[in-house]
Formats: C-alpha cells, sequence, structure tokens
C-alpha cells in the first residue's frame, strides 16, 4: 500500500463525544480514580501523519511542552506553579485522523476547572501568534534529539521499519527532519487556531478519590 | 522514493525459514580509546573518542550523593542537585532552560547514593557552550528562593506519589527491613516527608558549599572530539574551579536483623502483591563481580533464567521476575523483585526461595554457563552504542577507581568464569538464613497462605510503617 492510496475516513477536527456511562460532563468527563494527584487531558483529531500538518502539529507539542522553556512549563510549572508536569504529544497515525495529546497534572490544592483553563489559556495564545526564535529554537531540539536517538541500531531499524510500513518509503529516515524545518511559525500558530479549538476537544480529567469524596 | 518489487527480493539463495540461523562467533569488540589525566586544581578527567555521529556527552559527577549528605537531611543531595539549573550567576531558571534549548543540548541531572551527576548531550558543535553553562551551574548556583521552595514541595508531592504506587512502595519498604536502621540504605534517598519539610535554602547552600569542588569531582566527556580537543575544553571551562577539599565520612553497612523476616505491607483490595526478597549484597570493589554477575543472570537476569522459567514459563505467576545485585561503593542489596496475582503470592514466594536454594546446592550445568556467558559478552557493545551509554562506563571507572583497561578485558573476563566459580559466589554471597521479604498487598487474603509456608513469622505493617 502506498500513501497516495489512503482514504480519510473520519473528518478532522469534529467534536469528540467521550461516552463513559455514569460520569458527570463538568466541564469535560470526569473519572474518579485513585489516583493521588488530578491530571487533566485534552485530546484533538488533527491530520494523519505525513500531512504537512501533521509536522506543524509535532512542532506545536514540542514547543508547548518539550523541554523547561516550552510554553505550559514555563507557565503552569514554573510560574504559576499549579501543575506538577506537563506532556504534549503528536500521536503518529497514517489513516483516518492522527491525535494531538495534552495533559497537565496539578499539584496537589489546584482544582480541575482551574487547571483546565490554564491549558486553555496557553492554547488560546499560540493560536494568536509565535514567535519566530521559539520555533528554531523547537526545531532545533527535535533534530538533536533525532541525531542523538540514531546512534542506536535499534533506533535505526525501528525508524526504517516504520517508514516503510507506513509510506513505503525508507529513505524518508534521511529526509523526515526537512519536514520539521520547513514549519512556519505562521502555519504553528494557524494550526492551533484551526485544530486547537474547544468545540473539537476530548476532554478527560483523572480527579484524586479525596476530592470526588469532598465535592 | 518507493522501491520497486524486485528490490525486495534478498540476494542469494533462498532462506530456509524453517531453522533458526546459528548466533555464529563473537565478534571483535575494542572500547573507544579512553584518556585519562588530572587537571592543574586536582580535577581527574577522563576522555572517550567515538567518532561516526557529530555527538557528544559530558558528565560531572560529584561526591555529593545520598552517601554524602546526614542522614537527618535525607533528601538534601537531591534537592541540591535539582536546584542548580534553577539560577546560576546572572543567569535565571527560564535563561538556562533557554539557553540550552537554542543549541539543543540536553541537561540530565541525576542524584544516585554514591554520587550526583549532571550530564549534558547535544551535536558536538554545541557542547563548548554547553560546557560554558555546565561549569556556571556547578559553580555559581543561586538557589533562588521560590525556586527552593517550588522543587521542595515538589519532592515532596513525589514521595507521596511513590507511597501509592505499590511497586515503589514495595522497593522503599524492603531497603527498610534489608539494611540496619544505622545510615545510609535504610532510608529512601529523595529523604522522607519529615526530612524534606524541614530543609531549608541554608542546607541548601552549606551542602554545595561543602561537597561540590574539583577535589570530590570527576569530569567524564565521550564523542566526537579528539583527545587535544576535550582536554582543551576541560582546562578551558574547570580548570580554574576551586573548591572545599574532599571529605567522605564511609559508613559501614547491616543487616536489620540477624534472621529472616516476613514483613506484609498492607494495602487492602489489592489484586497483586508485589514481592521484594532480599538481604545485604556486595558492594562494587566486590573481588567476585564478574563470576557473580554470571551468576545472577543464570538465576534470574535473562529471559530464559532460572526464575522467570519457573515462575513465568512453568507457572504463568507472572509476566516478569528478576533478581539483582545492587553494588555501590557500599554493600547494596541483594534483591528478587516480581509482581504476583494475589491468589498466587505464597506459592510464587515459595518458588522464588527453591530458586535461590537451588543454585547454592549444586554447579550449574555447561549449557547455562554457556548461555548466560555468551549473553552478557554479546549484549556489552550494546550498551556502548550512544555517547551517553560510553560515559556512563567511563564513570563507572572514576567512580570505582577501576583500571582504564576494564572494559577491554570484560568480555574475556566473563567468558572466563567457570562453574565452580559461580557455585562458589551461590555459596557465599546468597544466604537463605538472613532473607527479608517484603510482599507489598492485601493482608486479609495473602496472610494465612505466607504464614503457612513456615517461612518466618508474618508481620503486617502500614505503608511507610516500621513495626
Amino acid at each position: 500500500m502506498t500513501a497516495g492510496r489512503v482514504t480519510f475516513g473520519i473528518g478532522v477536527g469534529e467534536l469528540f463525544r467521550v461516552g463513559f456511562a455514569g460520569l458527570r460532563s463538568h466541564p469535560g468527563p470526569l473519572l474518579v480514580s485513585a489516583a493521588i494527584t488530578l491530571r487533566t487531558y485534552l485530546a484533538f483529531r488533527i491530520p494523519p501523519y505525513g500531512a504537512p500538518d501533521f509536522y506543524a502539529a509535532d512542532v506545536l507539542s514540542n514547543l508547548l511542552a518539550t523541554g523547561k522553556s516550552s510554553r505550559l512549563y514555563r507557565s503552569l510549572v514554573r510560574e504559576r506553579r499549579i501543575a506538577q508536569s506537563v506532556v504534549a504529544f503528536a500521536f503518529p497515525i497514517v489513516t483516518g485522523a492522527a491525535m494531538l495529546v495534552l495533559w497537565a497534572t496539578a499539584r496537589p490544592g489546584v482544582d480541575a476547572a482551574a487547571l483546565e483553563e490554564a491549558l486553555w489559556a496557553e492554547l488560546r495564545e499560540v493560536a494568536r501568534g509565535v514567535d519566530p526564535e521559539e520555533v528554531r529554537r523547537t526545531v532545533t531540539g527535535i533534530e538533536a534529539r533525532q541525531t542523538i536517538a540514531l546512534q542506536q541500531v535499534g533506533e535505526r531499524a525501528d525508524q526504517i521499519s516504520m517508514f516503510t510500513t507506513l509510506f513505503d518509503d525508507p529513505e524518508r529516515i534521511n529526509t523526515e527532519l526537512d519536514a520539521y524545518r520547513a514549519v512556519t511559525p505562521e502555519e504553528v500558530s494557524r494550526f492551533a487556531a484551526e485544530y486547537v479549538r474547544p468545540e473539537a476537544a476530548a476532554t478527560l480529567t483523572y480527579l484524586p478519590r479525596a476530592a470526588q469524596e469532598a465535592a | 522514493m518507493s522501491g520497486s518489487d524486485a528490490s525486495r527480493t534478498p540476494p542469494g539463495p533462498a532462506l530456509d525459514r524453517s531453522r533458526a540461523p546459528g548466533h555464529g562467533p563473537l565478534r571483535p569488540f575494542h572500547f573507544p580509546p579512553i584518556e585519562r589525566f588530572t587537571l592543574s586544581n586536582g580535577l581527574p578527567v577522563i576522555t572517550a573518542a567515538t567518532p561516526g555521529l557529530p555527538v557528544a556527552t559530558m558528565s560531572l559527577l560529584l561526591d555529593a550523593g545520598g552517601l554524602h549528605e546526614d542522614p537527618s537531611r535525607a533528601g538534601l543531595a537531591s534537592l541540591t542537585a535539582d536546584l542548580l539549573e534553577s539560577g546560576a550567576g546572572e543567569r535565571t531558571a527560564a535563561g538556562i532552560a533557554d539557553a540550552l534549548e537554542r543549541i539543543g543540548v540536553q541537561l540530565g541531572v541525576t542524584t544516585a547514593w554514591d554520587a550526583s551527576h549532571l550530564d549534558v548531550t547535544g551535536l558536538t558543535g554545541r557542547i563548548p557552550e554547553a560546557a560554558a553553562i555546565l561549569t556556571e551551574l556547578v559553580r555559581r548556583p543561586t538557589f533562588p528562593d521560590p525556586e527552593v521552595e517550588r522543587l521542595r514541595q515538589e519532592q515532596l508531592a513525589g514521595i507521596l506519589q511513590r507511597r501509592a504506587d505499590p511497586r515503589a512502595l514495595a522497593n522503599e519498604m524492603a531497603s527498610r527491613f534489608i539494611f540496619s536502621e544505622e545510615p545510609p540504605f535504610s532510608r529512601p534517598l529523595s529523604g522522607s516527608l519529615g526530612s524534606v519539610e524541614g530543609l531549608s535554602r541554608d542546607d541548601v547552600r552549606d551542602f554545595h558549599a561543602r561537597h561540590y569542588g574539583p577535589a570530590m569531582a570527576s569530569l567524564v566527556i565521550a564523542g566526537d572530539l579528539s583527545a587535544e580537543e576535550a582536554r582543551a575544553l576541560a582546562e578551558e571551562h574547570f580548570g580554574d574551579w576551586t573548591g572545599p577539599a574532599a571529605e567522605m565520612a564511609r559508613a559501614a553497612v547491616a543487616p536489620r536483623e540477624a534472621g529472616v523476616q516476613l514483613v506484609i505491607v498492607d494495602r487492602p483490595g489489592s489484586v497483586q502483591s508485589e514481592i521484594r526478597v532480599g538481604h545485604v549484597g556486595v558492594a562494587r570493589d566486590t573481588g567476585d563481580y564478574f563470576p557473580l554477575v554470571v551468576m545472577n543472570t543464570i538465576l534470574g537476569g535473562a529471559f530464559s533464567s532460572r526464575l522467570n522459567l519457573n515462575l513465568r514459563e512453568r507457572h504463568g505467576f507472572t509476566y516478569g521476575v528478576s533478581p539483582a545485585f545492587v553494588m555501590r561503593r557500599l554493600a547494596g542489596p541483594f534483591i528478587v523483585s516480581t509482581a504476583v496475582q494475589t491468589e498466587v503470592t505464597a506459592a510464587a514466594l515459595t518458588e522464588i526461595l527453591r530458586e535461590i536454594g537451588g543454585i547454592r546446592e549444586a554447579p550449574v550445568t555447561a549449557e547455562e554457563l554457556d548461555d548466560a556467558r555468551n549473553l552478557l559478552a554479546g549484549i556489552f557493545p550494546l550498551r556502548l552504542q550512544t555517547t551517553e551509554g560510553v560515559a556512563a562506563r567511563l564513570a563507572e571507572l572514576a567512580l570505582y577507581s577501576l583500571p582504564l583497561d576494564y572494559y577491554d578485558t570484560y568480555r574475556p573476563r566473563i567468558l572466563a568464569v567457570t562453574a565452580d566459580e559461580v557455585h562458589r559466589v551461590a555459596q557465599a554471597h546468597l544466604r537463605p538464613g538472613e532473607l527479608a521479604v517484603v510482599v507489598v498487598g492485601d493482608a486479609a487474603k495473602i496472610r494465612d497462605p505466607l504464614e503457612a509456608i513456615g517461612f518466618a513469622p508474618v508481620r503486617v505493617v502500614e505503608a511507610g510503617g516500621d513495626r
């Protein structure tokens, strides 16, 4: 199978409804767990791996939460101290829709609404625009991590196998970084405005048992 | 672009896929060339050149680990190391992160019992800039008050989270019951809620002033750099570093109790039991290192090892079970770790005890010995594919004062281990009469079956409890 024959079954960016029975829907579905800390996930359908916008999504996810100068880390963890950690990644799926997933694990005492609003405040901000220097730094990080990872034969085998399986193109291991280098700041903010919207978000919140009982 | 169908057919005769290919002889392997020298301020430096990809790692090891902190200030070594990137010289925490990420360099900060270390890895051309930042973090940290408080709170949150995680809890409680209450190893490396609550910025400044200096550190550089380039880098960024003189109190390590113990850490409602079985092991400088590594591999260090074949393949009790001799500057634990379904807790423990006894009783078979030696010799180069991997091995040379040809002799020494040596070290270093068993699980369900084994009287404690 070649990438040209892939069909996209599901419209991307549409509202994603999560249908767990018995969950409250305020502000997103809430799930009680025995976890000690509160954690909120936001997930979005995005264009599939291989589409130009996927690379914009991956750059966005790194810009948001990879490294200590990333936006969510800087704001939620370091400055506002409402989160202990933040994670974001673009999950590479080649058919249908891929996913952009991000989550924040709250510091003790922070409530779910405040955590979610803090995430959205940053997401609205990136949709307004990103600094070219910030995108350059993010892509530099992606390049360095890829070069460091390729020192390992296992990693090379994984990637060659992945590119062959997904795109019928093992050579892509040598050109994949070009797709990241081509991402512009305008594409990152345009992508955020288009796909990272509250109406398109699947929201999942893990509530610590103590908070649930107190509510 | 896409390969044609023809390019997919492997050249040569068709493969017989009904038979596994043989493994063939070991190919020769040489550790990258190593240089060791000392800067004029006393800082030892070890370098290894690994040409190929344009990547390099620089690590600074400091005698500022868990072994170096006052036990009443447990967690101070971790807090101090973690705070280094929170401000240094004129740089703020955000400024440091930004400066490193701008050049695509990854900084890792790790605190272990033997040392704390800072590692930077990146493209070789960026390593001089990274070294300039690294030396500032170590020599001129500012420890800003809000950052001290933020990281202290994170450390406390981490301690609470580990208590809720049965695996982490089992590890913590195993150390508590294996080792004597005297320092160092009975307590968690990152401290307790009580000790971390009490840590202040003054403690951090004092720990840094006493433990961060060239006489108590080693610098390691591995990567696509010549020995001369590495030496110039070390000299430029660390040659004028001054600091306190070396000090290191070496505590002794003792078991908590003379005989066997069986402790349940009660976690009502658990569907699994986390099992730990261990006793005081050996220090890294043991003369039995090579036969011990082979013995441990036969006992359980590989998929086809005795413990895994028994507990996983034969009985289906678990996905995996592994024993380890954790070797530090002082004797760390020998510990077997596994997780099993609640119903088979006692049966799994019985099998673990049987295997520990079994490898002491009779010499291992020639096939087991061969498999273990070949596995260890064969996978050894895989740990050296990355500059980080090479740097970690160089750090071992520095930490444990190993000779420079250590890694070139590693494979021959592994391959020379005999069945008699394996038998001897099993008898010397596995001591069933001193085992402490810690099980994190539902006491109401596992207490009676564990009692019925007759291994030791069962004690039930709470998470974090001591009696």
